[in-house]
């Protein structure tokens, strides 16, 4: 179970874009050189986005890339509420209170081939873990949904990294979504991925638990949480996990410490 | 006891304290106060735990805690190595028999410096704030534990009374040796979406810059009604807010949702008290203690008078 970086910073940062890419959903770029050294993938930072106490809160967003030598990070967000909303208001040029990076990586890395399966803003920490994984020369494959394929985040990214990308969407684009849970079932047996990451749907949740109770081999999911403090010390940020093999018993955990990864087994329950 | 500056943590706030030692030196706190610990293992309530509102936060964490043997093995020793300040150990129990529990144990352990009551938790039934909503009770409590410990004992109010003086007196009548509020005041939010209330138990605590006037205004009645030294805590933000808490007769403030969005709050809330007593010419935090309600007490009789109805007819 990866553990936390030991570096950890709370500072200004300045945003060097900040775009729509579909419609709601935003890419931000972050220059912040001391969290983009330190960061991993599955880890995400805490953000000011108001100067004032409306709204209060920080917004956790998972990091989508890192770029150690430029000293940036990618982010990529969906506005949902006030404090997004706000986020996507920051120009490029303007400063923004960063703290990170918080939680635990992804497992880094297991013998190839490994996968990554994701939906959404879900897709944000795989992206970064797949080019990281193909960096590491790692045969690596990427399930990639979303309801348009504009929704198809880092897919071109990953494919252009040599990953193998397959994407579907709702509306049938690509090889369309439903399609995709079967390709990715069929494909995780076929070619005996060693590990699968994933994050961002419970239908995907469910296909990897599947896959890694048949298998046996690891299975790693990303949650988000409502967050306090992002240190473990409000305690607010809880999940609810298994605490033993056979599910008899459930135990919280704190998502900003003990997560956001979590071993795919612990968090969905598979139904007999 | 002795604070080295007079700010310390909001007990609910601060159950981890490790990564905040990372970003400074606990030690910038005059005073460490921790999350409540209870007798037995407590898990906490069911998620969501947070809900955030105008310039506020819900919460119903629920004491989550390891338990006693557990702090005294392996929380307390953590807190020794992380620095030097004077570590204030929140209690809670089920009845007056685990408070007394508590207070004898910790009152054992060298590194404990002193013991605050929590009598005010809303979140966990019927605990905690139960026993801070009457003066007789509270009187009982802190009598109790009082007898089960030479430390120094302060009792953390709770706000959802309609007296906070007379539930003040009565514990500085039963021997507290300072009294700390506000603990978080009880609210509902209902999501419009689900028509179910958006925390995981139906009420929780509020708590952030919504609540500091109502939290003055309590250390303000408070600070008239006893003589003990007050420590005022609800919706400090700023040294701005610090002054104004000390001038509602306020001796310490401790620093509680402001830690989840200024980590390293207390670096710049004690520069800008500095810099506050510096301009002002004062040579000390103390002399704000209470500054207000002397003021008050001299200029409102002249303002009354001045003021005065005239006589009809």
């Amino acid at each position: 179970m990866p553990v936390a970086t030991p570096q950890l910073w709370l500072g200004e940062s300045t945003v060097r874009r900040n775009e729509a890419i579909a419609p709601g959903y935003y890419w931000l770029q972050l220059h912040c050189p001391p969290v983009a050294k330190a960061v991993g993938p599955g880890q995400f930072v805490h953000l000011r986005v108001s100067s004032t106490d409306q709204p209060l809160l920080r917004r956790p967003m998972s990091i989508a890339g890192a770029d150690p030598e430029a000293g940036t990070l990618e982010i990529l967000y969906k506005v949902v509420g006030v404090g997004t909303q706000l986020l996507a208001a920051f120009p490029p040029g303007a400063r923004m209170d960063v703290l990170g990076p918080l939680g635990n990586t992804f497992q880094m890395f297991p013998a190839g081939p490994v996968a990554v399966i994701g939906r959404g803003i879900g897709l944000a920490p795989l992206i970064m873990w797949a080019l990281m994984a193909r960096r590491q020369g790692l045969e690596t494959h990427a399930y990639v949904s979303g309801r348009t394929d504009e929704m198809f985040f880092g897919a071109a990214e990953m494919a252009a990294a040599g990953v193998q990308v397959r994407c579907g969407g709702d509306d049938g684009s690509g090889v369309g979504s439903d399609r995709l849970l079967g390709l990715f079932a069929e494909e995780a047996r076929c070619l005996s991925f060693n590990y699968v990451a994933t994050c961002g749907s419970q239908r995907m949740g469910r296909l990897v638990a599947r896959w890694s109770a048949e298998t046996g081999n690891p299975g790693e999911i990303a949650l988000e949480a409502q967050m306090g403090c992002a240190l473990g010390a409000c305690r607010g940020c809880v999940c609810s996990v298994w605490a033993d093999p056979d599910h008899t018993q459930q135990r919280y955990a704190l998502v900003c410490q003990e997560g956001p990864v979590f071993p795919i087994r612990q968090v969905v329950h598979l139904e007999a | 006891m002795r604070w080295a500056n007079p700010i310390t943590t909001a007990s609910g706030t601060f159950a981890g304290y490790e990564n905040y030692a990372r970003l400074f030196p606990l030690d910038t706190f005059g005073a460490i106060t921790v999350k409540s610990v209870s007798v037995e293992p407590r898990a906490g309530n069911p998620p969501p735990r947070l809900c955030e509102t105008p310039a506020g936060l819900m919460n119903t964490i629920g004491l989550p805690n390891p338990g006693l043997a557990m702090f005294l093995k392996e929380e307390l020793p953590k807190l020794r190595r992380l620095g030097n300040a004077p570590v204030v150990v929140s209690i809670s129990g089920h009845s007056i028999g685990e408070y007394v529990l508590l207070a004898e144990r910790l009152s054992q352990e060298p590194g404990v410096s002193a013991l605050e009551i929590n009598m005010s938790c809303p979140n966990v039934g019927k605990e905690a704030m139960e026993f801070g909503q009457s003066a007789e009770g509270a009187f009982e409590l802190v009598r109790a534990t009082r007898k089960a410990t030479h430390l120094p004992l302060l009792a953390k109010l709770t706000p959802n009374v309609t007296d906070i003086a007379q539930i003040a007196r009565a514990v500085e009548a039963a021997g507290a040796d300072a009294i700390s509020l506000i603990n978080t005041i009880v609210a509902i939010a209902i999501d419009i979406h689900t028509g179910l209330p958006k925390t995981g138990t139906l009420t929780a605590g509020l708590s952030g810059p919504a609540i500091k006037p109502i939290a003055v205004r309590m250390v303000w009645q408070v600070a008239e009604a006893v003589k003990v030294p007050v420590i005022g805590m609800g919706g400090i933000q700023t040294w701005e807010d610090v002054v104004e808490f000390m001038m509602a007769g306020a001796t310490g403030v401790a620093l509680g949702t402001s830690l989840f969005v200024h980590h390293r709050g207390i670096v710049s809330v004690l520069a800008g008290l500095t810099d506050f007593l510096e301009k002002r010419g004062l040579t000390s935090v103390r002399e704000l203690i209470g500054l207000a309600q002397r003021n008050w007490s001299r200029y409102q009789p002249e303002r009354e008078r001045l003021h005065a109805t005239p006589a009809a007819g």
